[in-house]
């Protein structure tokens, strides 16, 4: 199956005349965002990932590699027909009201009058902006930016989300709003590139993980396999004479017959648990050395 | 087409809420009422019953009002020209407007579309005005005028579409005053050629790239004065048509190589 989104050994240099100076703000970046996905993109600041979306996006040509939308080239506006993009510390234009500027993006995307009204007032609701909707944009807090940002993303009812940031402004009502609508949206069968600092969050949602660090992909794989389960799983148990014990298998199945044991001897089970790192720590691991300034 | 037709409205609502053209019109109401500061003079030069004075001082308000209105209208199509991509480009709203379905090409032809829209409209109040003033003053436009003012109407959307071509390269304090010193290219060579001696051909050469502004410049004059010979307005107009569509091919050309990173100027 095509993915629906693609990167092709994507690498960026920005070169500048006076002084003569190269950046390479991209490295070879391959990886793939598969339908029904949620792949968790991540990296410290200065690590590449807005550079990586502006290419994949077409507002950026890459120096090598190809960026492939749906297929197709991302500069094709067919292309972007089907996505819907949450840019970080998205702007708007400020003197204009919520429902002004998203009944503006649904022209942009083709939707019919009637059924642009009906999609707006579904969305101001759903992002908790209809009591806002008559107060100009300019006006709104960095959260309910956000929300609109959210409500202009969803708006043409996409098969692909790109969300750079979505949680960034948000209280933690708010965050939990995105997390949901990223289920329901996986659960309608969109893919989703997610772009976010906070792991805890990613890691509830995500299916697939790329790690970048200056410039390149520094890990890649299913959540399971990044986090390193199914290399163990711990048993704490109590035996019949109250002490506890710990003890670390290889597969699930000798776990298994850990807690049976434990059971037949009278013993009980105090956790039992896959060993394994948050992505917290992984993340860590991976790029706690680099030190750089946003890209 | 009806992207298109959304961007051009969506740049013309933008700048009717901007504070630019709110400065620009309470600036343009001044100019209206700055000629009759030599009103007094009329009225001296009328109580002692001297025809030729009065006359030669509803001239000098007259050209004072046309200047000051050129003045004023040029300044609004550079600015408009230089921040309406520009603006877009710096506080990072073009992200999400070119995330939708939208090209570039229709995206700036839109933006364009709605620049136009804005200098025609202050171009249509500078016409009315004008209107008033030739009507009172000395005698009512015919449409030899009202033709010249249309090319002249023209003459100014390019000055736009220049500025907003440099912008895509330039911030708004590069690419105004380089559109306007390309706007009177002519004029700035001519200078040259007679400071530094040019042969002709070397000054007609220069020259070639930019606008033939004198085309359509008898309006100042059919409006102070009224034996003057009206100069055929066709070839003016077309020109600056062409030249339009030059600049906005251009300026889509640039657009289209450009690369969206977030800029700050």
């Amino acid at each position: 199956m095509t993915p629906v989104l693609e990167a092709r050994g994507l690498s960026k240099t920005y070169a500048s005349r006076f002084p003569r100076r190269e950046f390479t703000a991209l490295d070879d970046v391959t990886f793939e965002v598969q339908r029904g996905e949620i792949l968790a993109f991540l990296g410290p600041n200065g690590a590449g990932k807005t550079t990586a979306i502006n290419l994949l996006l077409g507002f950026v040509k890459p120096t090598r590699g190809e960026p492939r939308l749906f297929g197709g080239d991302p500069a094709d506006p067919r292309s972007r027909s089907r996505l819907g993009y949450l840019p970080e510390n998205y702007a708007f234009y400020a003197s204009f009201t919520a429902p002004v500027l998203l009944h503006y993006f649904g022209q942009l995307c083709g939707i019919p009058r009637m059924e642009r009204a009906q999609r707006i007032d579904a969305l101001l609701d759903r992002v908790g902006l209809a009591d806002a909707r008559d107060r100009p944009v300019g006006k709104y807090s960095r959260g309910m930016r956000q929300r609109l940002g959210i409500a202009q993303a969803l708006l043409n009812h996409p098969e692909l989300l790109i969300l750079d940031e979505p949680t960034s402004g948000f209280d933690p009502l708010g965050r939990l709003m995105v997390r949901d609508l990223l289920v329901d949206m996986k659960r309608a069968g969109a893919s989703i590139l997610l772009s976010s600092h906070i792991l805890s969050e990613v890691e509830a949602v995500c299916d697939r993980v790329v790690i970048l660090n200056r410039g390149r992909v520094v890990r890649e794989g299913t959540l399971g396999d990044v986090l390193g389960r199914g290399g163990g799983f711990e048993v704490a148990f109590r035996d019949a004479n109250g002490q506890e014990s710990t003890i670390v298998v290889e597969s699930e199945r000798d776990a298994q017959h850990v807690l049976d044991d434990v059971r037949r001897a009278g013993g009980v089970v105090v956790r039992y648990r896959p060993v394994g790192r948050s992505l917290e720590e992984v993340f860590l691991e991976d790029v706690g050395s680099n030190e750089g300034g946003d890209a | 087409m009806k992207r298109v037709g959304a961007v051009a409205r969506m740049t013309l609502r933008r700048y009717a809420k901007s504070r630019l053209l709110h400065v620009a019109g309470i600036v343009a109401i001044l100019v209206l009422g700055a000629p009759t500061a030599y009103l007094p003079n009329v009225i001296a030069a009328a109580r002692r019953g001297d025809a030729e004075a009065v006359q030669t001082a509803v001239e000098v308000m007259l050209n004072m009002a046309v200047s000051f209105f050129m003045i004023l209208v040029a300044f609004i199509a550079t600015a408009v020209g230089s921040t309406c991509v520009r603006r877009d480009l710096v506080d990072g709203t073009i992200y999400g407007v070119l995330s939708k379905p939208l090209s570039r090409t229709e995206y700036m032809v839109g933006t364009l579309l709605g620049g136009a829209a804005v200098v025609v409209f202050s171009w249509l109040v500078f016409g009315g005005a004008l209107t008033a003033l030739a009507a009172l003053a000395t005698d009512p436009l015919g449409p030899p005028e009202y033709a010249m003012l249309a090319g002249r109407c023209l003459q100014i959307v390019t000055l736009m579409c220049m500025a907003t071509l440099l912008s895509t390269r330039f911030g708004p304090w590069v690419a105004g005053p380089l559109a306007l010193l390309a706007f009177y290219g002519r004029e700035t060579i001519d200078r040259l050629a007679a400071l530094f001696e040019l042969p002709g051909v070397v000054v007609d050469i220069l020259k070639f790239p930019f606008p033939v502004l004198k085309a359509l410049g008898a309006i100042t004059e059919r409006v102070s004065r009224s034996d003057f010979d009206p100069a055929p307005v066709l070839p003016g107009v077309i020109h600056v048509i062409d030249y339009i569509l030059v600049m906005v091919v251009l300026a889509c050309l640039s657009f289209r190589r450009l690369d969206l990173n977030r800029t700050s100027d």
